[in-house]
């Protein structure tokens, strides 16, 4: 066996035998640390996991740092991904594991200032699985349900449903309210310069009336994807993010925005939506209009797209985001002036808010990866039920 | 005071190559038409000649400009740009009497030119060849920077190439040349990619310059479209293996050699190119032929070989208090299988399995008690075989799905079977072998984007299809551009289906097409599809806060991440980033030493290749701010500042390492850039990153420190790349400067990052548990 590394300086603990006559080499301090990095550095513990843990569902990433008075940030990262910056103490937050016990890699870093920082990395155990997703079989759709005039019919209950998969009656299992997870697509092309302003206002009205506790991430768009705010139950931290976005520049990946917006959503919530901002067209995807479908079908989220500008004048984007909403059992919103974007707005959060949520366990269990109809009824003829039209049977 | 040049007209240059004023960098639209003036074009040109400091190269282009390379040079010429002169003598080497390096004789570079076509006998081609008069750089240009923009840039790869072969050894056989040089006017990326695999050897080139042109005689698109698939997918499975480095480079020469003699006919390859890969590739790969048609086990061994080489001393690397297994092997066969199950598609054994069948049906020594096995296959074959996405093209059948074509095939056999006629096998084998032909060429087209697509990000977003949509342009009206279209390099483009020159290929068809017209896809080679892929080789979801406007767009991208796929971290040694690193940092030693009083500004400014502008600019820094000289060079200037400086150090950069070459000669490589005094403040992108070598030098020198393995720089450049191209914006001293201060500013922290993020599945860093647990 070649040993072959050292490394970084500050967490270096053991320097086995490197290969050849090398001796091994001597903890050296980070490339960004000044000279003054021999100063005391602060203790950096991750508290939780420990070695010994299986982390299976969500968990708590816990680190204690002492003294944390020069303490800028603490990261938390989980097999190279960022899962979250955490300020000021305590320094912790959640993550989802998964349902399955695996060894994972949680690698906390302490930033001080001045380009130096103090990193403390552990490995827990991989073992049986320990936590029981709901998710795994059962279907949840969520259904909004309006009268003729377009308001929201509240109160109904279960037995005034009647759902149907592929023509045949499901029992309806679980009904109930659950946590809400949103996930906002702005995009930031040029061609949104006129209107930004106005749409960043909106939001900020949008996120700020959302209800207490729903999860929402931001992801912003134009010929790249960033997501600025994952899972986030803070709503001024959201608000920040909403404030951080640039001034617009570079071309549309409409497409891509959507399939990216969906893969950030997060399994063990029933609730998923997406809410789409764009004016443009579609010339940069590398996703094409079927593998969107397909992703659309396979999620479990609502679409709600709101299109303006060129994205509401030309009909094959119009199509094409009305038929993705439609499959989700959202809609599409193309507006004419962004001044609509509150009303539209108003519609989206309330037909959020509005939602029942109805969950059965498939009388066809096999997961075949075909196309399962769904056909939402109520008792009373008057009413306009909005659900999506079916799902892909593939694993969760 | 400027500092003293090795010739004065470099430190002053003639009146007529002033440099023109720079324009706002900050507005680019002002910036490209001041780039398309006919006087930046004369200081490009003087430029271009000064950096070799022959003013016998500067006059004869010169003349060259003045009398036959018309003065609208550069503009644009119907859809597409002539070449710029500059460019061509940049992309070229030429002697200290002006003459091109290499074979020169213009005999022979008239006879290159007289014909695109590949001729079958080329010493009678070539004649006896005068050798001289020879050619100069005014011959150089009037071949490349006249006449259609297509045939200069054909002739300007023809050129490089040949240098390229001569500068390896092989420039004393000119009918080979001459082949080669054909081959790559004509058939580019069939003589890249061989180049690109290190095969050195003429006769492999001559072997597949001539197999290319047979597949001008199909004129069936159909027919066309699957043997091409097939030739072109197999050989991108040698490319891969060679450059994991499972096969040698006279390995896959001889692989090729063979491939390039599987008889093919106006109807295809009749089942050759499976028996090929039966009888010569597989073999080769260490890969056991034993195929069933339910199986997958060749399949998933194939994908075990083109990961690389089995490597049983696995580097441990001690990084953050944790212990890893440095494995690229097995995260990228991961990556592979992730990648397979995705696209799709049938398995390599299921094929395999089938064409045995028609091998052994063909078999005259057959018996009849051989055939209920046979049978059996045909039959369990029609629930698990899939026809593919553009359906089954056998001559005079419809469409059909799979089971459907097959199943008479069935009855047939069954009833031969049952009544012991055995004269009618030959021709159910040959029906097979079809049906084969056209699943293996389905299954040779997905392969490659299997294996390039392994390492893309959001590559799920490309639809299982993707393969299916790719184009080769066998549809095009015209006979000429449809023996070449397939041959070019590979690009990417957002663009309704079918519409890569008024074509309509196949799979619109049989897929339906995208209801919404919209769908990338490739068109071109299938060889080096990384070329085309590289965009997604970058991080699609980048970072958390968008930049403000950067100064490299999404559309530049492409040119940069070209850098991260042509890198082959197989071959880079350990040995390779320390020499890089110690030259950097000699390097680095010598500038301190300058700005100490010490050493000779004028042998420092010669050996960084500093052109007049940074000559004048050094002076000054010297003088006003020695402490920042260090930060005046690039590190790619402190690396040739480093490289044979004494002391046992290297006069050249280890091979394979540098920047993409693509734009610059064609050469499907890496490769440190040779300063040259070149000003590229106005350069556009695709210049700049063929450039651009810091950023892979900053990781070699960090890897060299935290000592880990060399292949790890590999990894670590696409992370890189993309937190590079998302946070350098516009400055006023131009883009290729903020990429040059991007690097110099770049903290160690990041690259840590880097590092750790290498940790999880798919990804080279394996976690080792301590002594007791389960491992991972």
């Amino acid at each position: 066996m070649t040993v072959r590394a050292a490394c970084a300086a500050a967490v270096c603990i053991a320097f086995p035998q490197a290969s050849g006559a090398a001796p091994p080499p001597e903890p050296r301090p980070s490339a960004g640390a000044p000279a003054a990095a021999a100063q005391a550095e602060p203790a950096l513990t991750i508290v939780e996991p420990d070695g010994q843990a299986q982390l299976a569902g969500v968990v708590r990433l816990r680190a204690d740092v002492a003294p944390a008075d020069g303490v800028e940030a603490v990261e938390f990262f989980v097999d190279g991904s960022r899962v979250c910056v955490v300020p000021a103490p305590p320094f912790e937050c959640a993550w989802d594991a998964g349902p399955r016990a695996e060894a994972h890699v949680v690698r906390v870093s302490a930033r001080l200032g001045g380009g130096r920082r103090v990193v403390r990395s552990v490995l827990t155990r991989a073992g049986p699985a320990a936590f029981f997703s709901t998710g795994t079989s059962a279907v949840i759709v969520p259904v909004a349900v309006r009268d003729r005039r377009g308001r929201f019919v509240p109160g109904l209950t279960r037995d005034d449903f009647a759902l149907f998969e592929d023509g045949v009656r499901q029992d309806l299992s679980f009904f109930e309210a659950a946590d809400m997870d949103l996930v906002l697509a702005v995009d930031f092309s040029a061609s949104m310069s006129g209107s930004m302003r106005l749409l960043r206002s909106a939001v900020r009205r949008f996120l700020g009336a959302l209800p207490e506790g729903a999860r929402s991430s931001l992801l912003a768009f134009n010929d790249r994807i960033f997501v600025v705010a994952r899972h986030e139950q803070d709503r001024d931290a959201l608000l920040a993010a909403v404030d951080a976005l640039p001034r617009p520049y570079g071309g549309t990946s409409l497409l891509d925005a959507v399939v990216q917006a969906l893969a950030l959503h997060d399994d063990e919530i029933a609730h998923k939506a997406v809410v789409l901002f764009s004016d443009g067209d579609e010339r940069n995807s590398f996703t094409n209009f079927d593998a969107a479908e397909r992703r659309i079908r396979a999620s479990r989220a609502t679409l709600y797209a709101v299109s303006l500008g060129r994205g509401r004048a030309l009909e094959r984007i119009r199509a094409q985001l009305d038929l993705l909403a439609r499959i989700s059992g959202g809609r599409s919103f193309p507006i004419r002036r962004i001044d609509d974007l509150d009303d539209v707005l108003t519609y989206v959060r309330e037909d959020l808010e509005n939602r029942y949520l109805l969950g059965y366990q498939p009388s066809n269990p096999r997961v075949d990866g075909a196309w399962r109809g769904i056909e939402v009824r109520t008792a009373n003829r008057r009413h306009v039920v909005h659900a999506r039209q079916g799902y892909l049977a593939v694993p969760p | 005071m400027p500092l003293p040049g090795r010739t004065r007209w470099i430190e002053r240059p003639p009146r007529r190559f002033a440099p023109p004023p720079r324009p706002d960098a900050s507005r680019p639209g002002m910036d490209r038409r001041a780039h398309g003036s006919r006087a930046y074009r004369r200081y490009r040109l003087f430029e271009a000649t000064a950096a070799r400091r022959t003013l016998a190269v500067l006059l004869a282009a010169s003349g060259a400009v003045a009398s036959s390379v018309p003065p609208a040079y550069g503009q644009a010429t119907g859809s597409e740009r002539a070449l710029d002169p500059a460019t061509v003598l940049r992309a070229l080497v030429f002697d200290g009497s002006g003459n091109l390096a290499g074979p020169a004789a213009r005999d022979f570079w008239e006879r290159v030119f007289r014909d695109d076509r590949v001729p079958d006998n080329p010493r009678r081609a070539l004649g006896r060849v005068d050798p001289a008069p020879l050619v100069d750089a005014a011959y150089v240009l009037a071949a490349t920077c006249t006449g259609p923009p297509a045939a200069g840039r054909a002739r300007l790869r023809a050129f490089a190439l040949v240098q390229r072969i001569a500068r390896d050894g092989g420039g004393a056989d000119l009918p080979a040349l001459l082949v080669a040089a054909r081959a790559v006017m004509r058939y580019p990326m069939l003589m890249l990619s061989v180049e690109r695999m290190g095969v050195g050897d003429l006769n492999v080139h001559a072997a597949l310059a001539r197999a290319a042109p047979r597949f001008e005689r199909i004129a069936n698109p159909l027919r066309l479209r699957s043997a091409l698939s097939q030739f072109q997918g197999a050989m991108a499975l040698v490319e891969r293996a060679r450059l994991a480095g499972r096969l040698t480079s006279d390995a896959a020469g001889a692989a090729l050699v063979a491939l390039a003699s599987v008889p093919l006919s106006r109807d295809g390859y009749d089942g050759g190119v499976a028996d090929w890969l039966a009888r010569d590739l597989l073999p080769r790969l260490g890969v056991p032929v034993t195929p069933t048609v339910t199986g997958v086990a060749v399949d998933q061994r194939l994908f075990a070989a083109l990961a690389g080489p089995r490597d049983d001393d696995v580097p441990v690397v001690e990084w953050e208090g944790l212990t890893y297994r440095f494995d690229r092997r097995t995260a990228q066969f991961e990556r592979y299988m992730r990648s397979r199950n995705r696209l799709g598609g049938n398995p390599l054994d299921a094929v395999l399995a089938l064409w045995e069948t028609a091998h052994a049906l063909a078999d005259r020594s057959i018996a009849v008690g051989d055939l209920p096995p046979l049978v059996e296959g045909l039959e369990t074959s029609t629930s698990v075989v899939r026809a593919p996405l553009v359906g089954l093209h056998v001559p005079g059948t419809r469409s059909v799905p799979y089971a459907e074509q097959i199943r008479p095939l069935v009855e047939d056999l069954r009833e031969s079977a049952d009544r012991g006629r055995l004269r009618r096998l030959p021709g159910i084998a040959e029906r097979l072998r079809y049906v084969v032909d056209e699943l293996l060429a389905d299954l040779l087209r997905t392969l490659p984007y299997v294996v390039h697509l392994a390492d893309a990000h959001g590559a799920e977003g490309l639809g299982h299809d993707i393969a299916a949509r790719h184009e080769f342009g066998v549809r095009l009206a015209d006979p000429g551009h449809r023996g070449q279209a397939p041959w070019a390099v590979p690009q990417g483009r957002v663009a309704p289906p079918g519409s890569f020159g008024r074509i309509d290929e196949p799979w619109t068809a049989g897929t339906g097409g995208d209801r919404f017209t919209n769908a990338w896809h490739v068109y071109g080679s299938l060889l080096s599809l990384d070329l085309a892929l590289a965009p997604l080789y970058l991080p699609r979801i980048p970072g958390a806060i968008p930049p403000e406007i950067p100064a490299f767009p999404a559309s530049d991208e492409e040119h940069f991440a070209r850098g991260v796929a042509l890198f082959n971290p197989a071959a880079a040694r350990d040995e390779d980033v320390a020499a890089l690193a110690a030259a950097v940092r000699r390097g680095r030693r010598r500038v301190r030493e300058l700005a100490a009083g010490g050493g000779n500004a004028a042998h420092v400014a010669d050996a960084a290749g500093l052109g007049p502008a940074r000559r004048a600019d050094l002076a000054w820094v010297l003088r006003r701010r020695p402490a920042s000289a260090e930060r005046f060079f690039s590190r790619t200037e402190l690396l040739w500042l480093g490289l044979g400086d004494g002391g046992g150090a290297p006069d050249r950069p280890p091979p394979g390492w540098g920047a993409p070459a693509v734009s610059w000669d064609g050469c499907l490589c890496t490769r440190m850039p040779v300063p040259d005094a070149e000003d590229l403040f106005r350069a556009p992108a695709a210049r700049l990153a063929s450039r651009f070598a810091d950023l892979q030098l900053a990781l070699a020198e960090a890897v060299d420190d935290m000592l880990l393995p060399a292949p790890i720089v590999g990894d670590l450049l696409p992370a890189a790349t993309r937190a590079m191209l998302d946070a350098v914006q516009f400055t006023y001293a131009g883009r290729f400067d903020a990429l040059v201060r991007y690097v110099h500013d770049l903290p160690r922290t990041s690259v840590e990052d880097y590092v750790a993020a290498l940790v999880g599945p798919g990804r080279p860093l394996r976690p080792v548990a301590p002594a007791g647990e389960p491992r991972r």
